[in-house]
């Protein structure tokens, strides 16, 4: 796999999991034996060879990690400090970017005084105050509550706008991933499966998990020159009633494209899936106004799930 | 949470009660037969004053090295994947398991003048380590070393590596993020085993008797000294007891 990226941009990788989404950031931080950068260009340097401390790589781990023993201050401060930065001036910078993100009032607090949303944007503070020139985040929204969610996502947004260097979002979350990000790369057991703009992955997504998790059905069927072919015989057009394909078992059933049934306002799908490798899914558009975001039922039926609530938690970073 | 509120079994209660009553009876004796009248003459004899000095000095130099030596091995041990871990884990085990005077003779064994490295260390170093005050550091460290780095070890397995790898993300090299967030993050495992290492070190006597012996004012701890007390002066060994109990409960 091979990716190239202009500074400025977000990437998004989703994936269910066990994808490999945490062990990619891990070769790109270098943490990892299991898999490893074969060559790494940020700018004009390679970093893959280079230790993890000098590769100019910050991470925010999924609960942000940071560090209990000190304040917030001294939590933005730590990557200047070890990065050779006089005290006072890491300090300096540390507060600004505390401002910046707006948790500079509690900069004298501890990590355990700090909400999860607080605590979460101290953690991107930190990250940016490293000055990296790529940005890891690990499931940045897994451990918040719903309002803190949406506040932590607009200022994500905001901040990432201003970064001038890459930055990566990993999550398990397509809704996130299509909300933030300019690219999404879809990873499935280790596999890419898609890499493409937001608007792209929802209106065709290549995997069927990915239009699961953002409320759409996907169907198999072959397009022909004018039509659509379902591979299990179904009308098109009945919502709800036809089975979801589940990730599990589209290995086991005949290999075929994916395609969605014709939308509610009875325009005919048009548009071919693409030519993945594995089974390719086409989604039409909703026709709500906001494509990004799939309605709020479905967001909230996907948090309910209680397996993918235990792995998250379960998960760690590691 | 106890299963039935207010009720515990008395099958559980007597037994737990008895445990209290055979653990306190010794301490309540030497409370007890404690010649409190003479306490501070006694106390404050050169003999025992030398002996507590000596005493705080050999377990403070123990302590040191065992925090030198035990901290990088504990932190190896929970960081760092290797071959033989688990031998390497009996070996720090071992001498808390073996009677402290085994401890002693294998200490001569491989330190003593005719031990493994004994010459060369007389040899290169001018070092002679039996019946020397090093010698019951060592002999002190030996023994005391195994509780540092088994508490430490359990400190830093429960400490969850992303801090780390967090504070190595942030630009910190390896030896930066060890110290400053790994040792602070460990500080109450570190401080809690440096504590039993210390006072194990205090208590040491089996292997210091047999590696260092018993010479008054160079290998004399305390522990020593209680001994040598109670075969003509018991009143002074239980004075000089009251003393340790002291220290040990402060511990």
């Amino acid at each position: 796999m091979a990716l190239e990226l202009a500074g400025g941009r977000t990437v998004a990788v989703v994936g269910p999991n066990g994808a490999g989404k945490t062990t990619l950031l891990r070769a790109l931080l270098g943490l990892t034996d299991r898999a490893t950068a074969l060559s790494l260009r940020l700018g004009e340097q390679d970093v893959a060879p280079l230790p993890p401390h000098r590769r100019g790589i910050a991470w925010v781990p999924q609960d942000g990690a940071l560090f209990p023993h000190m304040t917030a201050l001294a939590n933005t401060a730590y990557g200047r400090t070890s990065q050779g930065a006089s005290r006072a001036r890491a300090r300096g910078e540390a507060q600004e970017w505390l401002d910046r993100l707006g948790v500079g009032h509690l900069a004298h607090r501890r990590p355990g005084q700090l909400s999860g949303g607080q605590a979460q944007r101290v953690a991107l503070a930190r990250a940016l105050a490293a000055r990296p020139r790529l940005l890891l985040l690990d499931e940045p929204l897994a451990a918040l509550d719903q309002t803190a969610r949406a506040r932590v996502r607009h200022a994500l947004r905001d901040h990432l706008a201003g970064f001038p260097g890459v930055c990566l979002i990993v999550t398990h979350d397509p809704v996130e991933a299509v909300s933030l990000a300019d690219h999404v790369l879809v990873l499935e057991e280790g596999e890419p499966v898609q890499y493409a703009p937001p608007a792209e992955v929802a209106r065709h997504p290549r995997s069927p998990w990915v239009a699961r998790m953002l409320g759409r059905n996907a169907w198999p069927g072959t397009t022909t020159a004018d039509r659509l072919e379902l591979l299990r015989r179904r009308t098109p057009g009945r919502r709800g009633t036809a089975p979801r394909r589940r990730p599990g078992s589209r290995r086991r059933g005949p290999r075929g494209r994916v395609r969605t049934p014709e939308p509610a306002h009875g325009k005919p799908a048009q548009q071919l899936a693409g030519n993945g490798p594995r089974a390719d899914g086409a989604r039409e558009p909703s026709a709500r106004p906001d494509r990004r975001r799939p309605p709020r039922s479905s967001r909230k039926s996907l948090r309910r799930r209680p397996r993918s609530w235990g792995s998250r938690r379960g998960r760690g970073c590691g | 949470m106890s299963p039935v509120k207010g009720r515990a079994p008395l099958t559980l209660t007597l037994p737990a009660g008895l445990a209290v009553a055979f653990l306190l009876l010794p301490l309540a004796g030497v409370l007890a037969g404690a010649p409190w009248s003479s306490l501070p003459r006694r106390l404050s004899a050169p003999a025992v004053t030398e002996a507590l000095g000596l005493s705080l000095v050999v377990s403070g130099w123990a302590l040191l090295l065992s925090l030198v030596l035990g901290v990088p091995l504990a932190w190896l041990l929970a960081r760092v994947p290797f071959r033989g871990k688990a031998l390497v884990r009996v070996l720090v085990m071992l001498p808390m398991v073996l009677p402290p005077t085994v401890a002693g003779v294998a200490l001569l064994q491989g330190y003593g003048r005719r031990g493994l490295i004994g010459e060369q260390l007389s040899d290169w170093f001018g070092v002679s380590l039996p019946f020397s005050a090093a010698g019951a550091v060592v002999a002190s460290a030996f023994v005391s070393m195994p509780f540092l780095v088994i508490s430490l070890e359990g400190a830093l397995a429960g400490l969850h590596p992303r801090y780390e790898e967090t504070a190595v993300s942030l630009g910190a090299s390896p030896l930066r993020t060890f110290f400053t967030v790994t040792v602070p993050m460990v500080a109450p495992g570190l401080l809690a085993g440096a504590a039993l290492c210390w006072a194990r070190a205090l208590g040491e006597f089996g292997a210091t008797i047999t590696f260092a012996g018993n010479l008054p004012g160079t290998t004399q701890t305390l522990p020593l000294q209680v001994y040598l007390l109670l075969q003509n002066d018991p009143d002074g060994a239980v004075a000089v007891s009251l003393l340790l109990l002291a220290v040990a409960t402060a511990v």
